[in-house]
C-alpha cells in the first residue's frame, strides 16, 4: 500500500472509530445497569440448518420453528417466502410464513434488553440485520440463540454457521441500521416475555385476518387470561368462537367485554348476532337495539337490525 | 422489467387503513370494536393484491405459490409492500460482499460481513 492510500485509510479508520463510539447508546445502557438476568444464557437445542446462497430467511425460520416443534425444512419455507428476482425474502412474508404453521410472529419492542429477556426465557429471537452500512445494505436474517453479559456478547445461528458471536456494540449496530427489528416466534398458547398486549394482540389479529380461526382463538384466551381487562382479547375471542360455530363461548366473550366497557355499539350488535344463532329472538332484539342507541347514525347496525328482524328462528 | 424499478413507478397510496372485514356480513370485525363511527372507512385492498401477485410471478415465483402466499398476507401487510416494496429489506446474500472499504469497516468493528467461522 502507497503512503498516500495508508494515509486515506487510517483517516477513515479514524473517523469511524469516533462514530463507532456513539452508535451503540443501548448496549452502554446495558452494561451500565446490567439487568438481573442470568449471565450467560445459550438455547443449544435450536436446530441449525446451513443456509443455502441467499436463503437465510427460509434456514433462520426452519431453525425456529421446528425448535417450536414442527417439522419443516428450509426448502419448504423458501415456497412461503423468497423471491428470486430481490434474492431474498421480505419481512412481511417472513411473518406470514410464521402464520402458516400456527405459530404468532411478534415483533418485540427494539430494545436490546428485551432481547436478552426473551432469550432468558427460553425464546430464540428471529432478527433482520444489515451487516453493512445504510448506504450499501447487506440484509441478513439469523436467530439469535444466546448471550453472554461477562463476555458482551450475543450468540447466533447465522448463515453457514452453527454458532457464531457478535459483540452487543456490534450486533446492535447492524440491528439499528436494520430498524431494530425481532420477532419472537410462539405457540399461541404462550406470550413472549417482553410483549405488551397491542403487540401480542396484533400478532393475534392477524392471524385472524388470514382465517387462521383455531389459533387465533387460541391466541386471544391466552391474551385474555394474562390481561382479564383487555377488551380487544375479548372482542377477539368472541369474534373467533363466533366464526367457529360455538355460539354459547361468543355470547360469554361479547358479555365479558361488555363488563369492562358497556357504551361498545359494536359489542352488543356481535352480541345480537350470537343470541340469534342461539336462538333467542327478543334478546337478540334488545341487544341490537341497544347498539343503535349508542350509535344512532351507524349504518352497519340498521343493517343488522333488518338483518335480525327476519332472521328465521 | 426489474422489480424495484417498477414499483417505484407507482404513486404511494396514502389510506387510513381500517382493515379486516368481518367474516360474516353484520359483524363488527375485531379491530373496529374498539373504535367508534369504524362504517364505512374499510379499504379495499384486493386490486393492490392482484397487483403483488403479478409482481411476484414477475419476480420468479411460481403461480400456485404467488396465489397461497398473497392470501396468507394481511390487508395491512398488502399495503405496506404495496407502498414501499423498492425499499424492504429482503435479507440473503452475505457471501459475495469483498469490497476494500468493507474489509476496512469491518476492521474497525462498524460492520460484520464476513463471518466467523
Amino acid at each position: 500500500m502507497n503512503r498516500r492510500a495508508r494515509r486515506l485509510a487510517c483517516a477513515f479508520i479514524f473517523s469511524l472509530g469516533l462514530g463507532a463510539c456513539a452508535t451503540s447508546p443501548q448496549t452502554r445502557l446495558l452494561l451500565d445497569n446490567p439487568p438481573d438476568l442470568p449471565a450467560l444464557v445459550e438455547l443449544t437445542e435450536v436446530p441449525f440448518f446451513p443456509q443455502q446462497q441467499y436463503h437465510c430467511g427460509p434456514a433462520a425460520l426452519a431453525g425456529i420453528i421446528n425448535y417450536r416443534g414442527t417439522a419443516v425444512i428450509p426448502d419448504e419455507i423458501a415456497r412461503l417466502v423468497y423471491i428470486p428476482e430481490l434474492k431474498g425474502s421480505l419481512q412481511v412474508e417472513i411473518a406470514a410464513a410464521t402464520r402458516q404453521f400456527d405459530f404468532l410472529p411478534v415483533q418485540l419492542d427494539g430494545q436490546l434488553e428485551s432481547l436478552l429477556r426473551e432469550l432468558a426465557a427460553g425464546n430464540p429471537i428471529f432478527v433482520l440485520q444489515n451487516l453493512a452500512i445504510e448506504a450499501y445494505p447487506v440484509w441478513h436474517y439469523e436467530i439469535l440463540i444466546g448471550y453472554d453479559l461477562e463476555q458482551r456478547h450475543m450468540i447466533l445461528r447465522s448463515g453457514v454457521n452453527r454458532r457464531i458471536t457478535r459483540t452487543f456494540a456490534l450486533f446492535e449496530k447492524t440491528w439499528q441500521r436494520a430498524g431494530h427489528w425481532a420477532l419472537a416466534v410462539v405457540d399461541p398458547d404462550s406470550i413472549p416475555a417482553t410483549a405488551s398486549p397491542a403487540t401480542y394482540l396484533a400478532a393475534v389479529i392477524d392471524m385472524e385476518q388470514v382465517g387462521r380461526l383455531r389459533s387465533a382463538r387460541r391466541g386471544y384466551a391466552t391474551a385474555s387470561l394474562r390481561w382479564p381487562d383487555s377488551l380487544l382479547a375479548l372482542s377477539g375471542l368472541g369474534n373467533t368462537s363466533y366464526a367457529l360455530g360455538d355460539y354459547v363461548d361468543a355470547e360469554a366473550a361479547y358479555r365479558a367485554a361488555l363488563l369492562i366497557d358497556p357504551g361498545k355499539a359494536g359489542l352488543w350488535n356481535n352480541l345480537a348476532y350470537a343470541l340469534a344463532q342461539l336462538g333467542r329472538r327478543q334478546a337478540s332484539l334488545d341487544a341490537i337495539e341497544h347498539a343503535i342507541e349508542l350509535d344512532t347514525d351507524n349504518a352497519t347496525f340498521q343493517e343488522s337490525r333488518r338483518e335480525l328482524s327476519a332472521w328465521s328462528f | 422489467m426489474r422489480f424495484k424499478i417498477l414499483l417505484r413507478s407507482l404513486p404511494i397510496v396514502f389510506a387510513v387503513m381500517i382493515v379486516g372485514l368481518p367474516a360474516q356480513a353484520g359483524m363488527v370485525g375485531t379491530a373496529q370494536i374498539e373504535q367508534a363511527g369504524f362504517a364505512g372507512q374499510f379499504v379495499d385492498v384486493s386490486g393492490q393484491r392482484d397487483w403483488i401477485q403479478a409482481r411476484l410471478l414477475q419476480g420468479g415465483v411460481a403461480q400456485a405459490e404467488a396465489t397461497a402466499r398473497v392470501a396468507a398476507m394481511t390487508d395491512v401487510e398488502i399495503a405496506q409492500i404495496y407502498q414501499r416494496v423498492d425499499e424492504a429489506p429482503a435479507g440473503g446474500n452475505v457471501l459475495v460482499v469483498a469490497l476494500i472499504v468493507f474489509l476496512v469497516l469491518e476492521v474497525t468493528g462498524v460492520i460484520d460481513v464476513i463471518p466467523e467461522q
